[in-house]
């Protein structure tokens, strides 16, 4: 364990919490008018002060990405669930290939690309969007500051924060926002409300959490014991119940034939998807990262980009029957649109260990046709001399 | 939150650094000329460089000119057929630790050690990878970039790698692209082109 799993086990991770009485309460739920700066005088300005200099360090993260589109359209959902609080949000896009998204008080919002890349739709992402806005709304972190509890842990974690003075401290010292199960419910309720108030089926909340139970069951499966790590399990234990509330709680809501908008989210993420994927494929949480790219590829067969990294996934885990597995993976995407060239490498490796030279030239010359300037090209060229 | 995290990240942090040993382990310099690190790989050295002793890593040794973490030099030498670069016990069963494979090709090397440069969330860059005569073998030779997680510290690397009978020697530099990458780059390269394998003794 690391600084950073303990980061990952921080902040409410865009999760959303068990509805209950917090379903009823909030029903008939207005926006609350925007949050005006508090003075510095009070221990709530202190804490936008604090929040102000950490917002400072993430605009110049070497972790922040700096896409002008990407970080307009992530924003632009964010201002259709804010509403009036839209000026008053920023929202920044954070390379980190884990599911995460978290909301300092003053309304500086990180989503993480492992979260976007898990969305299926704008709706989806709106959903988890949505949960951070409700607590930014509802002025959580200022009633956990205010708790002394928290507010002992809170100080402890501002010691270290200038240690790290980065990326790494951030998460930290948004771990310290930790919320309270009724907090998370509160936000859950709020998330819906507002995803139907912006044209979004509030059941695409419920679904963000199936995928993501899916491939948390996937990870226990693979390993036999990963729950005792997840973060999900470990802070959530009551999960599977949460994602039925959240489903009997947007259906409460109706609305299911609005679109989720999955077109517009597979656009604005095109261009990173591949790079998100190969982060994903780092993580070497291979249970999980089978999961997603099996859902990639069932929810479009003709995806070869997903087909590409399923084959990749497979060749990484290099378990039993692996190998055949990702070969299969490749020869598919070999002949599916949107396929990396890169495709053409991976089967030129295979065919290279198992001795099969004229498929293995055919398959890196295609590689280098596409790719002639890649990293690895001279290395590439080398192979093509093997055996006269 | 409380902190029990924090204390169990630097317990857990220090027992990774030095598994099993009973004293802190420490930099002791390095005699310019011939040596061998840790009896698998000969070398000759020119210039001021210390070399981490007591890590009970006997198959994995780190030296350094400046310091750490400014520069590193890593010595992977003689690792075998299922082993890892380093010596990681107690990993959890959900982040398997990449081993070494007689039939890895460079890529496959590559990728293992990418595996260990991002472990800890670091942005790792292959930026080069080209064939190069290394241990006495056929062997390859490669660059890097990595945005180190920690610190954010943009860092430049340079590796060499080779097979020799079935066991893998890997050396591998990395220092800030600022000023200290380049400063120790040619004796680095030096040391590379000096390097022969010794066999088990």
């Amino acid at each position: 364990m690391d600084r950073r799993d303990f980061v990952e086990t921080c902040g409410c991770c865009g999760a959303m919490a068990l509805l209950g009485p917090a379903l009823r309460a909030a029903q008939g739920w207005t926006p609350p008018p925007r949050i005006p700066r508090p003075s510095p005088k009070t221990d709530e300005g202190g804490l936008w002060a604090l929040m102000d200099r950490e917002e400072e360090r993430l605009r110049q993260s070497s972790f922040l990405v700096r896409d002008g589109a990407l970080s307009a359209y992530v924003h632009a959902i964010t201002c259709r669930l804010a509403q009036a609080h839209c000026p008053d949000v920023r929202t920044y896009v954070v390379r980190s290939p884990y599911f995460n998204a978290n909301m300092a008080p003053n309304g500086m919002m990180q989503v993480w690309t492992g979260l976007i890349l898990r969305a299926e739709n704008e709706a989806q992402l709106a959903a988890v969007i949505g949960h951070e806005v409700g607590h930014y709304m509802a002025r959580h972190s200022v009633e956990r500051l205010r708790d002394a509890k928290s507010r002992t842990a809170f100080a402890h974690v501002l010691g270290l924060v200038p240690v790290a003075g980065t990326l790494a401290g951030l998460g930290i010292l948004a771990g310290a926002f930790a919320y309270s199960r009724n907090h998370e419910r509160v936000a859950d309720q709020i998330g819906l409300e507002l995803m139907a108030a912006a044209g979004y089926p509030p059941l695409e909340a419920s679904k963000v959490w199936t995928n993501l139970l899916a491939e948390l069951q996937a990870e226990k499966d693979w390993t036999g014991d990963a729950s005792s790590r997840s973060l999900l399990f470990a802070t959530h234990p009551t999960e599977k119940e949460r994602q039925t509330k959240l489903e009997a709680a947007a259906k409460a809501l109706g609305q299911p034939d609005l679109d989720p908008r999955a077109p517009a989210l597979r656009q604005a993420t095109a261009p990173w998807r591949q790079l998100w994927l190969e982060d994903e494929l780092r993580r070497r949480k291979f249970g999980e990262s089978l999961a997603l790219l099996d859902r990639l590829t069932a929810a479009d067969p003709k995806d070869g980009q997903a087909a590409y990294f399923l084959g990749e996934a497979y060749r990484l885990r290099a378990s039993d029957g692996d190998g055949e597995r990702a070969l299969a993976a490749y020869q598919k995407a070999a002949g599916l649109p949107g396929v990396p060239p890169e495709v053409h490498r991976a089967l030129g490796v295979l065919h290279r260990k198992a001795g099969r030279l004229p498929e293995m030239r055919e398959a890196f010359g295609r590689y280098l046709a596409a790719r002639p300037d890649a990293e690895d090209a001279e290395m590439i060229r080398s192979y093509l001399t093997e055996g006269g | 939150m409380n902190l029990k995290p924090v204390l169990l990240v630097a317990l857990l942090a220090s027992l990774v650094l030095l598994p099993g040993c009973t004293k802190p382990a420490t930099w002791v310099g390095v005699t310019p000329g011939e040596m061998v690190v840790c009896d698998r790989l000969a070398v000759r050295i020119d210039g001021a460089w210390s070399r981490l002793e007591g890590t009970q890593q006997p198959k994995h040794d780190v030296w350094t000119s400046e310091g750490m973490p400014l520069d590193q030099l890593h010595f992977h030498t003689g690792i075998a057929e299922g082993e890892s670069l380093v010596v990681v016990k107690d990993r959890p069963a959900d982040k398997p630790i990449p081993r070494f494979r007689k039939d890895m090709q460079a890529q496959d090397v590559v990728e293992m050690y990418e595996a260990f440069a991002s472990r800890d969330g670091s942005v790792f860059k292959l930026e080069k990878l080209a064939p190069a005569r290394f241990a006495d073998e056929n062997g390859f030779r490669f660059e890097f970039s990595r945005v180190r997680k920690g610190d954010e510290v943009r860092t430049r690397g340079v590796a060499y790698g080779a097979i020799h009978r079935g066991e893998l020697f890997l050396m591998v530099y990395e220092a800030p692209r600022i000023h200290y990458f380049t400063k120790h780059l040619p004796q680095v390269e030096a040391i590379a082109q000096s390097a022969h394998p010794r066999e088990k003794g």
